[in-house]
């Protein structure tokens, strides 16, 4: 797999911002000459998993989560009726699921979703998650080498992850929950204490390794443990600092608040979900960031546990995922959370850019990591976007339930981020997903 | 091999509740003294499991047959440092839920299922907690973000929210954020922590020459209502009467910002005005008396859930607070004593509106006044502590002013409430007692040397190290920041933005952000110095963060200064010293929200279908066991007060929650009636409400609860799959309670070991709804229709123990035959939270020896602190 020109190419072009008349009014995007936009990765989860009644029984294609019928030809159920505008920019895929967690009791979905790594017993082979991996590569030319947002944000707890993202030691990512300090580190003014603070940092962090280093020689074998965790962070805060630095002449794009509710809080279920997926619209539109994961709920009780009743609907997500008989309720939630998601995608495909919309050049991961309830297979996935980048949409595709989802991570990184034969577990990759 | 995963019932549900609460146990069962974990796990492999798998596993996964390639007879009995551990686990899971050995095969009985089961258990869980070991020993750690907010608010003697941007902080598995084993750090926590030093540091220090002109607005409500005040009795007749007037304050000469378009707004709500004053009291004339347990009704304020509207008020709104600078609030007033020589109870909040009629505040002050003479009562706040400040039209900034002498659920009419008779109120924004600030002033103090720039930074970056890293810095280290110094200096515009650098580097050092103890010479790679002694500075932060979760005071680094704080009465008298500080509410407060998981509070929905509730009373519920557990503490009381106790401490809403008369004021201490059901921590709402499922009770989470945090005994976690129990026929499902079908799940053999465990602790609360409201017989009249018929039967035996009647009963055994158990899990808690640390087999002597010496004390909260302090864990590394 070769990689394009879109290397050098920092930022892309808005042909027209007036598609985007839902997005706020945005200016002064610099333009340089480069013919091809950049290649970009989003991976979305959503929490316990989706309705599923029977085949043959009489709602199934009112409150079911997976089409009818396979290739090109499925029937898509109502709960998905507001993305089905871009039935040809979309793919549901069904079966596939992580081998080793499998048997696993279910709500660790976060904690190995992007990963595939075996947790099961321990935490110890948690790895690189595929958004990471890409960013490796999709992440050097932008002013942020990824964006991580969940709505419960920091990391939780192992096995009740609040963030998606892990980087390369497996070390969870912690992600972002607040809109105004997402939006104030995307594209809030460069204030003059901010500048004078990014001149001395290099220096600052100087010291303060040399100091680190220091205190490391005089610790013992546990204390070096922890201290390890902090060094690397000061390190990755020292690449950051390095990258801000290339960025600092380039002026953070500009983009009016009046439009963005920042405020709002996971309380409010409706506003929340649209801000924060307005924001990931924007750092994407914006080249601030090409690599973003949003995990819009955490499986465990909290504020995201009730969502449902942005609604009016009585019981937790929890609660409605374990309903076995009258799925109407369940059905209502997951078609309001694929709400949200269509109206990100859709809003993306409105955004016009050299070569197609914002949706062609950015692939759009989407899904859970159990079925029904707690089930740890078939998991419920959305593909949609990235066909500038060989991807090809249309169909609804199945899998047997024995295929690794890695298979798709390799896939997804060969077109993405350069030449992979190997992710997680994967047996082989997913070339049905290809043009 | 996914079994029956795909039809899951209600009673999944419940397993996966506890999955998420209940903590690998740390502490085994009680292995006998002296006998080290590994030795137990080994002699139980030889006694229980290896017989076992030989009658029933070896014939297909032995030397004849490896069925699935899994060979059982050669795997590592060493679950410690064998390489098998995994495969040990994953026979425990088969074995747990029946799956092994096959249907077709022969089968072990229940009993022999359960010995072998709670073998390996043991085995794996002892192994897991050596693999966890740091030896009894303390490991570094990095400061939670409420510590870190303390300890910058402490170390610049500014009270500002620092924190609120940091990423959330994980839980450890005994529900403690200090842990250091769950102290993550972050790319994304060093850049704030960056971040946040250098814009507080810039707020002290770069500040201009002169001194900001303070401004004032003063309110004299009597003038601006002395025309429009309609008589008290009109008030009373007109329910939705509403004096409110917006009003030009009185501004003082320096009053610049002013928006004319925005002027501010002096509200009234509910007030009576009176000859020199307005009078507010704790209730509107119109609330009704007699009606105790009603709730009043929200007139006016503001719209949403803010606390605004339910009773007489009056704010001042302003779009021109001053976002960086102090606020001084001055209030003249006096007290009209009320019924029983009640006083009022002067507060007042800082708040915004948010929009959509949501508001956000902060309590920034409230306390009784009882002169009847006016006086004058001044307060600071800081401008920037008022949450959400946009200062958008229609979304100003206010103070809110209110009597919280509330009536509660007494009947004092309106006329016998202690009442609050106010003159006058004035705001002075930009209020700096001297200038410089106090606070820059002690960064940057007055020396001779202050010509020299260099060897004035010196001077500066000594004083600010030393208390930033708490303890003496050598030369060699100031010397090094003073290098910083110069290095920045060349590019920095000034002296003071150097500083301000410099400091930052300062409080992004790991001396600064983590807690650490090295050794005072190089440690070779790969090993763990001898155990020592800390010394004095090691000890006053080990003291500092535990009771007061910031870092030491003068006083302590005096003493440490001098050696002195490892003398054991020196260290019993700060102790004491620090826990009647105000600032050990810190401990009250975070110990308790750990230790309880009354963060369980804000995870639960209350379900509307069952509960007409006020999301706001949640607060109380947090608010009643943090001060309850204060009171313990303050009053150094028996911790069987935890289990239960004579007094309560509630509020008027709290008392109407709970339907007990009586009540009014604020939150107080009162003797509780043997009828009213209520003592103890086991009888509040935050455990009862924590542990239901927001609409019916939940006796396993609550079983587990008891179990947990106050017998530190938690059970195993369910196995990874649940086994699901045959579905009951579609019918029949909905006419079982939950009660009923826990009882189902719990006759499954594999379930049945750890259920008859658990439940029956819980069972023991059932005359406590989902609320934590009593009731009995077969109707709950206070959840709403049609969910009131409930078949109320708290009794129940526990496993190895007596038959129980109801709660009493439980609380009698608790206090009795499990006393010691009770104790020593309080010791352990309160130590766990103390180290920052899981606690391990080499803490046991420390633990063994402060339960006996607790007890022969009355088991007194300050004295199990004291001794945990003097133990040997607490003052060594």
């Amino acid at each position: 797999m070769k990689h394009k020109s879109w290397h050098l190419n920092r930022r892309m072009a808005f042909k027209s911002t007036s598609v985007c008349l839902a997005l706020p009014w945005l200016e002064g995007m610099a333009n340089d000459d480069s013919n091809s936009s950049p290649k970009r990765f989003f991976a979305g989860y959503f929490a316990y998993g989706v309705p599923m009644p029977a085949d043959d029984a009489a709602d199934r294609m009112e409150n079911g989560w997976f089409p009818m019928g396979e290739g090109r030809d499925y029937e898509a159920p109502r709960m998905h009726q507001s993305i089905m505008p871009l039935r040809e920019k979309v793919t549901f895929l069904s079966g596939l699921s992580h081998p080793s967690m499998r048997r696993t009791s279910a709500h660790k979905g976060a904690d190995y979703f992007l990963t595939g790594a075996d947790i099961l017993k321990t935490y110890d082979k948690q790895s690189i998650s595929i958004d990471q991996y890409v960013a490796q590569e999709l992440g050097q030319d932008t002013r942020f080498r990824s964006l991580v947002m969940s709505s419960l944000g920091g990391v939780n707890r192992p096995y009740r992850s609040s963030t998606l993202s892990f980087d390369r030691s497996g070390r969870p990512i912690p992600a972002q929950n607040k809109p105004a300090e997402i939006f104030r580190r995307m594209f809030g003014e460069v204030t003059q204490s901010e500048e004078n603070a990014l001149a001395s940092r290099g220096s600052i962090i100087d010291e303060v390794l040399n100091e680190a280093n220091d205190l490391n020689l005089r610790l013992g074998a546990n204390d070096r443990r922890k201290m390890d965790e902090y060094l690397n962070s000061v390190r990755e805060v020292e690449r950051m600092t390095e990258r801000a630095k290339r960025w600092q002449n380039t002026p953070k794009p500009k983009v009016a608040r009046d439009g963005l509710e920042l405020d709002v809080n996971p309380t409010s279920p409706e506003e929340y979900l649209t801000v924060m997926y307005d924001l990931l619209a924007l750092a994407f539109q914006t080249d601030s960031t090409r690599v973003a994961t949003f995990q819009t709920a955490c499986e465990e009780a909290g504020p995201t546990d009730r969502f449902p009743s942005a609604i009016g609907l009585a019981h937790s997500s929890h609660k409605l995922s374990h309903e076995k008989k009258n799925y109407a309720d369940v059905a209502k939630y997951i078609t309001f959370l694929n709400d949200m998601h269509a109206n990100f995608i859709k809003k993306l495909d409105s955004i016009q850019e050299d070569d197609g919309t914002l949706l062609d050049n950015t692939l759009c991961f989407y899904g859970c990591a159990t079925s029904k309830t707690h089930q740890a297979t078939n998991y419920p996935i959305i593909l949609s976007g990235g066909s500038n980048s060989g991807f090809k949409h249309g169909s609804h595709l199945h899998y047997g339930d024995h295929i690794p989802l890695s298979n798709l991570f390799v896939t997804i990184a060969n077109q993405l981020a350069g030449p992979t034969s190997q992710f997680s577990d994967s047996t082989s990759d997913i070339t049905e997903v290809l043009a | 091999m996914i079994r029956g995963a795909a039809s899951a019932n209600s009673l999944a549900i419940v397993h996966k509740i506890i999955a998420t609460t209940i903590v690998i146990a740390f502490t085994c069962a009680s292995p006998a003294a002296g006998t080290s974990l590994a030795d137990t796990a080994s002699k139980s492999y030889q006694t229980e499991i290896r017989p076992y798998l030989a009658k029933y596993c070896f014939q297909c996964h032995g030397p004849d047959q490896q069925k699935a390639d899994l060979r059982l007879d050669q795997l590592d009995p060493d679950m410690l440092h064998g390489s098998d551990t995994d495969m040990w686990q994953e026979v425990l899971d088969l074995t747990n839920v029946s799956e092994m050995p096959p249907e077709e095969a022969r089968q072990p009985t229940d009993e022999e299922r359960q010995a072998m089961v709670s073998a390996l258990t043991e085995a794996l869980r002892a192994a897991m907690q050596s693999r966890r070991s740091s030896g009894g020993r303390n490991v570094l750690r990095r400061m939670t973000a409420y510590e870190y907010n303390n300890t910058l608010r402490d170390l610049l003697d500014l009270d500002l929210r620092y924190a609120i941007d940091l990423p959330p902080e994980g839980v450890a598995k005994e529900g403690f954020k200090n842990n250091s084993g769950v102290l993550g750090t972050s790319a994304l926590h060093i850049e704030y922590f960056e971040r946040i030093a250098r814009s507080a540091l810039e707020r002290i220090i770069l500040v201009p020459e002169q001194k900001p002109k303070p401004y004032f607005v003063r309110v004299e409500p009597e003038r601006a209502f002395a025309e429009t005040a309609p008589a008290e009795n009109a008030n009373r007749r007109n329910r939705k009467s509403n004096k409110s007037a917006g009003f030009n304050l009185k501004k003082g000469p320096d009053f610049s910002p002013g928006n004319n378009a925005r002027p501010g707004l002096f509200r009234l709500e509910h007030g009576a005005s009176s000859d020199g004053g307005i009078i507010l009291a704790g209730n509107r004339p119109t609330d009704r008396v007699g009606n105790l347990f009603a709730e009043d009704k929200k007139i006016g304020g503001a719209k949403g859930a803010g606390r605004s509207g339910w009773q007489p008020e009056f704010r001042i709104e302003l779009y021109e607070v001053p976002h960086d600078s102090p606020v001084q609030v001055r209030i003249r007033c006096s007290a009209i004593p009320g019924a029983g020589d009640s006083f009022p109870r002067l507060s007042f909040e800082l708040g915004s509106f948010r929009g959509a009629g949501v508001s956000d505040q902060k309590e920034a002050a409230n306390m009784e006044i009882r002169s009847t003479e006016m006086k004058t009562y001044e307060f600071s706040v800081h401008g920037a502590n008022f949450p959400f400040q946009s200062n958008k039209p229609g979304r100003p900034s206010y103070f809110r002013i209110f009597n919280d002498y509330r009536r509660g659920t007494s009947e004092i009419p309106y006329e016998e409430l202690p009442k609050l008779k106010i003159d006058w109120v004035e705001l002075t924004c930009n209020h700096f007692e001297t200038w410089p600030s106090a606070q820059h002033q002690a960064i940057l103090f007055e020396s001779a040397n202050s010509s020299n720039e260099l060897e004035y930074a010196t001077e500066v970056i000594g004083k600010f190290m030393g208390r930033a890293y708490r303890r003496p810095v050598s030369q060699s280290e100031i010397e090094r920041k003073v290098a910083l110094f110069q290095r920045l200096r060349e590019r920095e515009p000034s002296f003071e933005h150097t500083i301000v650098s410099t400091l930052t580097a300062i409080l992004c050092s790991p001396n600064f952000l983590l807690l650490n103890e090295p050794a005072t010479s190089e440690v070779a790679d790969d090993t763990v110095p001898e155990k020592r002694s800390i010394n004095n500075y090691e000890l006053a932060s080990r003291l500092s963060y535990f009771l007061w979760s910031s870092m030491p005071d003068e006083t302590l680094f005096d003493l440490a200064k001098q050696n002195l704080l490892h003398q054991k009465e020196i260290l019993v008298a700060q102790t004491r010293r620090m826990l009647a500080d105000p600032k050990a509410e810190a401990f009250s407060r975070n110990f308790a929200a750990q230790w309880l998981d009354l963060a369980g509070i804000r995870r639960l929905a209350v379900n509307p279908e069952y509960f007409n509730f006020d999301e706001r009373t949640k607060d109380l519920f947090e608010e009643e066991t943090i001060l309850f557990l204060n009171h313990v503490l303050q009053e150094n009381l028996s911790i069987s007060n935890f289990i239960d106790s004579e007094f309560m401490v509630v509020n008027p809403a709290l008392a109407r929650h709970y339907r007990i008369p009586g009540v009014s004021g604020g939150f107080q201490v009162f003797a509780v009636d043997k009828d009213q059901h209520r003592g103890g921590l086991l009888t509040q709402a935050s455990m009862l409400f924590g542990n239901s499922t927001g609409a019916e009770t939940h006796p396993i989470k609550r079983g587990v609860w008891i179990l947990e945090r106050m017998l530190d005994d938690p059970p195993p976690p369910p196995p990874p799959n649940v086994p699901d129990l045959p579905e009951p026929p579609a019918e029949d499902e909905d006419s079982l309670s939950l009660k009923e079908r826990l009882v189902a799940h719990a006759n499954v053999a594999s379930c049945r070991d750890c259920h008859q465990k658990i439940d029956p602790w819980g069972v023991a609360f059932e005359n406590y709804n989902a609320l934590g409201q009593w009731r009995e017989g077969t109707r709950d009249p206070l959840v709403l229709a049609p969910h009131q018929e409930v078949r109320i039967d708290p009794a129940t035996r526990l496993r190895n123990g007596p038959q129980i009647g109801d709660l009493d009963d439980l609380k009698r055994y608790l206090l009795t035959e499990k006393k010691s158990q009770f104790r020593r899990a309080v010791v352990h808690k309160v130590m766990s939270y103390g180290l920052g640390r899981y606690l391990e087999f080499a803490d046991r002597p420390a633990i063994d020896a402060i339960c006996e010496s607790i007890e022969k004390d009355g088991d007194r909260f300050q004295s199990l602190i004291e001794q945990i302090v003097l133990s040997e864990p607490f003052s060594t590394k």
